[in-house]
């Protein structure tokens, strides 16, 4: 479908419906990518802006909750967003080093690449922090080698790897035995 | 080879191709092309090798710590983040350490009472600022907008009654009714409008919705005090009524009067996020506490009927009781005191309650 076959009433209303319904993820998106295709509609750029707003509250009002796997889902829609993402993503780490498991802590950063190198490094910084309370497996052990490359003889990481690796060659001698 | 060789054989090799003055961006690339080259140099057998890579990571780790080191400056770390890296020289959080193996502490809600109060304070000075500052004579609307406000309930009883109510003058008499009024109605408001200018102070961890609804009804309390000390001052300096019987007690009924506001502020805020046609309800409800709270007149007057009616509104007994301990003419034979105790606990618990019910729910953090 061309610009030109395009409602932006009709899917405006729609997102605006969205919206209405607390379904702020979907409406953000929708808003965003009508605003990308129509940049010159204000009510269109206005909802858009007003989506961007709501959802970085609505995150903030999860991880306020504790409700942190959610947040984490809603951040990463506003994870490009050089005004929200970094505050957030701060809120979001500090809950969940101390409510969320190691293991999903580790699961959420790692397929996330932020934006800016502050950010960047939090990241690592938090792995770190969870580091040694990972379980052994060799995907954790790969994760281990990679945060070492952002940071470098980090000791929380290294101790980390060390008894992951000790573990995982104590696994594999039981079963040769 | 063995694990110790293979540190050996790396910790002699960045001596001497990562010199201690590389910056950290350059080190970063050093190390990286080192672990890149591992295979080829043949320090470790294959990716598996996890043994020798993570002796490599070590050799790494002792030539960050000696360079962090030859390189410690009087003038402090370079960037922030070596206070929080537990490798650097500057590391600064040797208590609540984050490597440690247990989580990091919560940070800790101080419950103390004065910390409380303090905080409520500080929340209640960012708001006044607020409001004071969004016009060039904005603080001076914050005490001329609510006075007005009194001057002209205070007015209604000068009309109904000639000069005394019930040997009260009459000046007095309204103005304390219409001090006792607005603390309640702006107390109840405030509580009930939600965050306001408060609001981003709740990402804050130790601030929590109810310190944010105390400090916006604090506002009535403190401006409505001023105000009716203030007139009252005038009302003696001008010879138009006597200082009070005992005005400690006063003040105490007006301290009840707003927590009674506070508290139901504080239940329709919760109503209205139940449902918001609750708002219109609150429209009626409050006018009819207005009508009934004897700012006006005193239930000793009023037929018997109604007395029973008025006297339902625990607003009416804090009011009269104030006015008792204010003027020495008058004791109120109507008030209750076990009355307006057990009407204004009910209030304050149901406000918790419904306080309690609410404040975990996403949707309910109103702007």
């Amino acid at each position: 479908m061309t610009e030109h076959d395009r409602d932006p009433s009709a899917e405006l209303r729609e997102a605006q419906s969205k919206f209405r319904a607390r379904q702020f993820d979907v409406a953000y998106l929708e808003a965003q990518s009508l605003a990308k295709a129509f940049p010159d509609i204000p009510s269109i750029s206005a909802f858009a802006s007003a989506t961007r707003k709501s959802l970085n509250a609505h995150c903030k009002a999860l991880i306020k909750s504790g409700e942190l796997e959610k947040a984490w889902h809603i951040f990463l829609h506003l994870s490009d967003d050089t005004e929200f993402a970094p505050a957030l993503f701060d809120s979001w780490t500090d809950a969940a080093v101390i409510d969320l498991p190691a293991t999903s802590v580790a699961q959420c950063l790692d397929g996330f690449t932020p934006s800016d190198s502050d950010t960047e490094k939090r990241k690592w910084l938090t792995l770190a922090r969870i580091f040694e309370q990972l379980p052994s497996n060799e995907k954790n052990i790969e994760l281990g080698f990679y945060a070492l490359r952002h940071l470098p003889g980090n000791k929380s990481i290294l101790d980390g790897l060390d008894h992951m690796i000790n573990q995982s060659q104590r696994t594999a001698q039981s079963e040769i035995i | 080879m063995s694990t110790r060789e293979t540190n050996e054989q790396v910790r002699s090799y960045l001596r001497s191709n990562c010199p201690s003055d590389l910056d950290a961006e350059a080190r970063l690339i050093a190390f990286n092309e080192l672990r890149d080259s591992a295979e080829d140099r043949g320090l470790i057998s294959s990716p598996k090798d996890y043994q020798n890579r993570l002796a490599i990571e070590f050799a790494i780790a002792e030539r960050q710590r000696e360079i962090s080191r030859e390189n410690l400056s009087d003038d402090g770390p370079e960037t922030v983040w070596e206070l929080y890296d537990p490798n650097s020289p500057y590391f600064a959080l040797n208590d609540g350490h984050p490597d440690t193996k247990t989580a990091p502490p919560k940070i800790a809600k101080n419950s103390r009472p004065k910390n409380w109060l303090l905080k409520i304070w500080s929340l209640w000075i960012q708001s006044t600022h607020r409001d004071g500052t969004m016009d060039r004579i904005g603080y001076l609307w914050l005490l001329a907008d609510p006075m007005i406000h009194v001057l002209i309930i205070c007015a209604i009883p000068f009309f109904l009654h000639s000069d005394t109510v019930d040997d009260m003058p009459v000046l007095p008499f309204g103005v304390i009714g219409a001090c006792f009024l607005m603390t309640f109605r702006m107390a109840a408001t405030g509580a009930m409008s939600g965050g306001g200018a408060l609001l981003p102070q709740l990402d804050h961890p130790t601030v929590s919705r109810f310190d944010v609804i105390v400090a916006r009804a604090l506002h009535s309390l403190a401006v409505y005090t001023l105000i009716g000390i203030f007139l009252m001052s005038l009302i003696v300096l001008f010879g138009r009524g006597d200082l009070p019987a005992n005005l400690p007690i006063v003040l105490l009924f007006l301290v009840l009067n707003w927590c009674i506001g506070l508290a139901y502020g504080t239940i329709f805020h919760a109503l209205i996020g139940i449902y918001s046609g609750f708002r219109r309800i609150n429209g009626f409800t409050i006018r009819f506490i207005a009508l009934s709270s004897g700012t006006f007149y005193i239930s000793e007057q009023l037929p018997d009927t109604l007395r029973q009616i008025v006297l339902m509104n625990p607003l009416l007994h804090s009011v009269q009781f104030a006015r008792s301990y204010w003027f020495y003419e008058y004791k109120s034979s109507d008030a209750s005191l076990f009355y307006l105790f057990f009407a204004s606990l009910t209030l304050i618990a149901t406000g918790l309650a419904m306080h309690m019910r609410n404040r975990s729910k996403v949707e309910n953090v109103r702007a």
